[in-house]
């Protein structure tokens, strides 16, 4: 709701203050050069379009995925073995078949093709999986993700098997990451506020009301699911390429939950809720993780606590699950306008109050 | 087989509303023959049948589960009868899926009302509206240029038919805000947004004040006087229905029990044994 009140220049000089901030920080950390920040910030936007991808699906749809880190597995091996060096093929994966054993994409390509192989996947198990209703869609997309491993381990030709994938390009900047996670941002915002949002929504609200106004469920959520798979595998491919070797355990239960959490933090179904579940549990877990070798209080000494970050995420989802279940935001946005009226109303009342100390405050 | 007798005596000029049969068409809008739908044994409705011409307005009643529901669930494509056909337009609807029945210019309203909670009164009615404009890449990407104004054009005829059925001042609320008064008018405005030529209403009356069914009344029939959509209505508000229906069903059990006019479904002795015998006019709820 757009209050026709609010000023447009307040929006314009907050959106114009956000975007220099954004800008500013970036700057700063790409000259800055600490790198240990720069990492975590890779990290971070690379984790931000995994959750917003995931949200495009399950909080638009409301309907679970459970397999979504599959997506991510295949983006990252079909995009690693893309870009990997031809000498290093030769020595890693020996039994690569011919097309690819002697190819090795630019960065851009790759991660494309990576993003298509996960979407490809996501639209033939979606037309048989997502006809189900709700709780089995979750499950059958567990199901994927224990395949999906099952298949990496035994792919040896492709993926080394259990063995660590390396020498895969560092080619994932602080640039690239920061491009994709936008464009990634952008098109699940507005997916959720066009005319194939409402859509989204109306599927996810009542199908019966949305069948009623010709909605079809099943393709409404064939869409977000492979918009959404298409993404995750492109985040996948980011982080083949900023951690250059990984193994197929990388893309289990542990990052499954990680990504869930930050979801239901932020809230299902919010874009900007996302992001900043995000922040908000990497922020958390990061400061948990320096804690893990130990520290000093004062004259007490804890032990090394190995797992506390862990536990301090499952600690947190059930705090939320207690307290707060929509998360942050629910499924609503920080918008940019609310926060502007809300600052020139601030702005209002403390000139009353200034000028006449002693007037009632207006209704809220 | 019943419809033989009943068919021509229909054609020959059944009491249709004011101006609704200015084309007299070959084919009725809609044609139901040996409508049937059980559920594990219970039969909710049995042999119906039914022609329905261009414009022209039925009016359903019947006690409890005597199959009304089931009726309109079968016309709009939600559930697939037993046996039977429904035929709109020529066309067997008995085979299509749910969501492409509205696009042929069927829309419904359900008893319990079924609105998106999450979206606005507006973006209730306007994703209806996406059907006869379904969403492009253009407005799906960008919020500017061509798909903006395409967007823009999608909300302003969805705020006419808001002001239409008087809730233009509500357009910006969520729609699980409203009262159920208000509820009932956005989902009337929804399905007004599909420009349906068969309106399906599923009790439109239940759980309004007497003043607030006199008035949504009156508005439904103000829109059929402009749209000429045929209507059929479920309802159990005999006041209601003798106003707004020239022509009633009268359904108990599943079989379709009386057929007439107001004044002779009010002096048919088989009707008033079924309603007033059984469960009499208190069984309204
Ligand atoms: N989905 C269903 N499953 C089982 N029985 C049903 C279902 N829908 C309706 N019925 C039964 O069919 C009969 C007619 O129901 P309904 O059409 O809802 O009646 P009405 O709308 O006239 O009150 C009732 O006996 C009801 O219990
Ligand atoms: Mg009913």
């Amino acid at each position: 709701m757009i209050a026709p009140s609010v000023r447009r220049e307040w929006i314009w000089a907050l959106r114009g203050f956000l975007w220099l901030l954004l800008a500013g920080a970036y700057l700063a950390l790409e000259r800055g050069g600490n790198a240990y920040l720069q990492r975590l910030v890779i990290l971070f936007l690379i984790n931000l379009m995994l959750v917003v991808s995931l949200n495009l699906f399950t909080g638009f749809t409301g309907v679970f995925s459970l397999g979504h880190i599959g997506f991510m597995a295949l983006g990252a091996y079909a995009s690693a073995i893309l870009t990997l060096p031809v000498n290093l093929k030769a020595v890693n994966l020996p039994d690569l078949p011919a097309p690819l054993a002697s190819i090795a994409l630019p960065f851009f390509p790759a991660l494309i093709l990576g993003g298509l192989a996960a979407a490809i996947v996501a639209l033939l198990i979606g037309i048989p999986v997502l006809r189900l209703s709700g709780h089995f869609v979750a499950v059958a997309t567990l199901g994927f993700l224990v395949i999906t491993r099952v298949v990496l381990i035994n792919a040896e030709a492709f993926t080394r098997g259990t063995r660590t994938f390396a020498g895969v390009p560092p080619f994932t900047t602080m640039g690239w990451a920061a491009l994709w996670a936008l464009l990634n941002v952008y098109v699940a915002w507005r997916l959720k506020h066009s005319p194939l949002g409402l859509r989204l929504l109306a599927a996810r609200d009542d199908p019966w009301g949305a069948k009623s106004v010709g909605v079809s469920i099943g393709r409404m959520r064939l869409i977000a699911f492979g918009i959404s798979a298409f993404f995750t595998g492109i985040a996948g491919g980011l982080w083949a390429h900023f951690l250059t070797a990984f193994s197929p355990n990388a893309f289990y239960f542990s990052k499954t939950f990680e990504i869930i959490v930050m979801m239901i933090v932020g809230g299902m179904g919010s874009v900007t809720g996302s992001i900043l579940g995000t922040l908000l549990v990497m922020v958390s877990t990061e400061a948990l993780r320096n804690l893990e070798p130990g520290f000093a209080v004062g004259s007490l000494t804890v032990g090394p606590l190995y797992g506390l970050s862990q536990i301090g995420l499952a600690v947190l989802l059930m705090l939320l699950m207690t307290f707060r279940r929509q998360g942050l935001l629910g499924d609503r946005e920080l918008r940019l306008e609310a926060i502007a009226e809300r600052l020139e109303r601030w702005l209002e009342r403390r000139k009353t109050a200034i000028e006449a100390p002693r007037v009632r405050k207006a209704d809220p | 087989m019943k419809s033989i007798s009943f068919a021509p005596s229909h054609t020959m000029g059944h009491p249709l509303r004011e101006g609704a049969g200015i084309s007299s068409p070959s084919i009725p809008l809609l044609e139901v023959e040996g409508l049937t739908k059980r559920f594990q044994g219970v039969v909710a409705l049995r042999d119906y049948r039914l022609t329905l011409q261009e414009g022209e307005i039925l009016g359903v009643i019947g006690p409890n589960g005597a199959g009304k529901t089931t009726l309109i669930n079968l016309l709009s494509g939600f559930i697939r009868p037993d046996g039977g056909h429904i035929r709109f337009r020529g066309q067997d609807l008995t085979r299509l899926s749910t969501h492409r029945i509205p696009k042929l210019g069927i829309a419904r309203t359900f008893q319990n009302i079924r609105l998106f909670p999450s979206l606005t009164a507006l973006e209730n009615v306007m994703v209806a509206m996406t059907v006869h404009h379904p969403p492009d890449v253009l407005s799906t990407l960008f919020g500017f240029g061509p798909g903006h104004r395409r967007v823009r054009m999608l909300r302003e005829r969805a705020m006419a038919l808001l002001e239409q059925m008087g809730i233009a001042h509500l357009a910006h609320r969520p729609s699980s805000a409203l009262s159920y008064g208000d509820q009932r008018r956005v989902e009337i405005a929804r399905a007004l947004a599909l420009e349906p030529s068969l309106l399906l209403l599923d009790e439109p009356t239940a759980g309004l004040h007497p003043e607030e069914s006199e008035a949504l009344i009156d508005l439904l029939s103000r829109l059929h006087r402009e749209r000429r959509m045929a209507i059929v209505m479920v309802a159990h508000d005999m006041p209601v229905v003798m106003r707004f229906c020239p022509r009633l069903h009268v359904l108990s059990s599943g079989t379709l029990l009386a057929e007439g006019t107001p004044e002779e479904i009010r002096n048919n002795p088989l009707v008033l044994e079924a309603f007033l015998g059984r469960s009499g006019r208190s069984g309204a709820a």
